[in-house]
């Protein structure tokens, strides 16, 4: 996962992109412990502390990792892409952005 | 009716007794149907056997591969699928016919004409069966549309109110997963494609491929509905809830969180405090990842 998103956020920095996270670790901590190790450069929601925190509760998120794509207009577009798919359904949505 | 072959049939039988072998060895084997208990516990037995051994090896601190070849030994079901595919052909009405069914729909996950043929055989000997309940989570998860028809039928047949309406929330799900199919269908690059055939067979795919997602989930909102209109259903205790709780988290997450909505705003903080909202980054693509370090 890690290496996957660094090297997305890389390759599209510059562009309107952003990767969010909304972590659901209990000890805050130690999540930035592994955002310096891991060089994790994007920012993440606190989700309380839990898996059951308010973030995920009100996306009904009931597995992990779960990934959302929304356009520019904040309209769901993709879900549950990883590796490529992600790349494939980032690139088409900035594409269609860039041609606006 | 197999077990008992007709006067004609024993007639022949009886003229040809000698001169056809074959035919008196097919009878013997009709009425000599084992029991869906035997096989049961063989597959227990075996289950737990790998469990057993899964367990120390895996504990015992050995490297990646050999624990991965070893979940991939994890006994299955298709080894026992003949042999309870006779019981169903052989004695569909009886208690066994249903295990059977059920078995090949939530163990084998069987697709094509055997996925046919059990759900044929529960819905029409078992429509009011306790045993249904536990198929219903499978048939949630399957985007085969014979599916949905069985569900349909048992939901407007059933004289069980308790099975009615969980067919009833089984058909949001079903149609649900049939929407997240067509679009995976829709996206699936080979590698990918080639699993969902294996998982649903071709004929199912190209079927799915030429259905609307939009449509599964207008679908799907509807028997939400159904589920939470109906005061009897609705309240039918289901996973540390009732079905109504699960109807109206499936219609919230139909109406909010399904591709074409606009997400629901999240205000809140960053790892560090400092404040945070997901509509600050309008104007941009973005990608929202549920994580955890674990």
């Amino acid at each position: 996962m890690y290496p996957h998103e660094r090297s997305l956020v890389k390759r599209l920095s510059g562009k309107p992109f952003a990767l969010l996270g909304v972590n659901s670790d209990s000890d805050r901590d130690k999540v930035k412990d592994v955002i310096k190790e891991k060089g994790l450069t994007w920012r993440s929601f606190w989700n309380g502390g839990s898996i059951n925190g308010p973030i995920s509760t009100a996306w009904n998120v009931r597995g992990w990792p779960t990934i959302y794509v929304l356009d520019e207009n904040g309209v769901i577009r993709f879900q549950n892409v990883r590796g490529e798919a992600m790349d494939k359904a980032v690139d088409s949505l900035l594409a269609s952005l860039e041609n606006k | 009716m197999r077990n008992r072959p007709s006067l004609v049939v024993q007639a022949l039988l009886a003229s040809c007794l000698f001169a056809a072998p074959s035919l008196l060895a097919q009878q013997g084997e009709a009425s000599e149907v084992e029991a869906f208990a035997v096989i049961q516990a063989e597959y227990d037995a075996a289950y737990q056997q790998w469990m057993d051994t899964y367990r120390e090896v895996a504990s015992s601190g050995a490297d990646k591969d050999v624990i991965s070849k070893l979940r991939a030994e994890r006994p299955s079901g298709t080894a026992y699928l003949d042999r309870v595919v006779k019981i169903l052909n052989a004695k569909p009405a009886s208690e066994d016919g249903a295990s059977a069914a059920i078995w090949m729909l939530g163990v084998v996950r069987v697709k094509g004409a055997q996925l046919g043929s059990a759900l044929d055989v529960l819905q029409k000997h078992h429509a009011d069966s306790k045993q249904l309940k536990r198929v219903m989570l499978a048939l949630s998860r399957n985007a085969t549309p014979a599916v949905a028809v069985f569900l349909e039928k048992v939901s407007a047949t059933s004289t069980s109110s308790e099975i009615r309406g969980r067919t009833s929330f089984a058909l949001a799900e079903h149609f649900k997963t049939r929407a997240n199919t067509i679009r995976a269908i829709a996206m699936a690059d080979g590698k990918k494609l080639v699993r969902i055939v294996g998982t649903l067979g071709s004929d199912v795919v190209d079927v799915l491929r030429c259905e609307d997602p939009v449509a599964a989930e207008d679908n799907s909102s509807k028997w939400c509905e159904a589920v939470i209109n109906d005061a009897e259903f609705a309240a039918i205790e289901y996973f540390r809830g009732t079905l109504g709780e699960h109807a109206e988290r499936s219609l919230y997450e139909l109406r909010h969180l399904s591709i074409g909505k606009v997400a629901p705003d999240i205000i809140g903080e960053d790892i560090d405090g400092t404040a945070m909202k997901l509509s600050d980054y309008r104007g941009k693509v973005v990608v929202i990842d549920f994580w955890g370090d674990w």
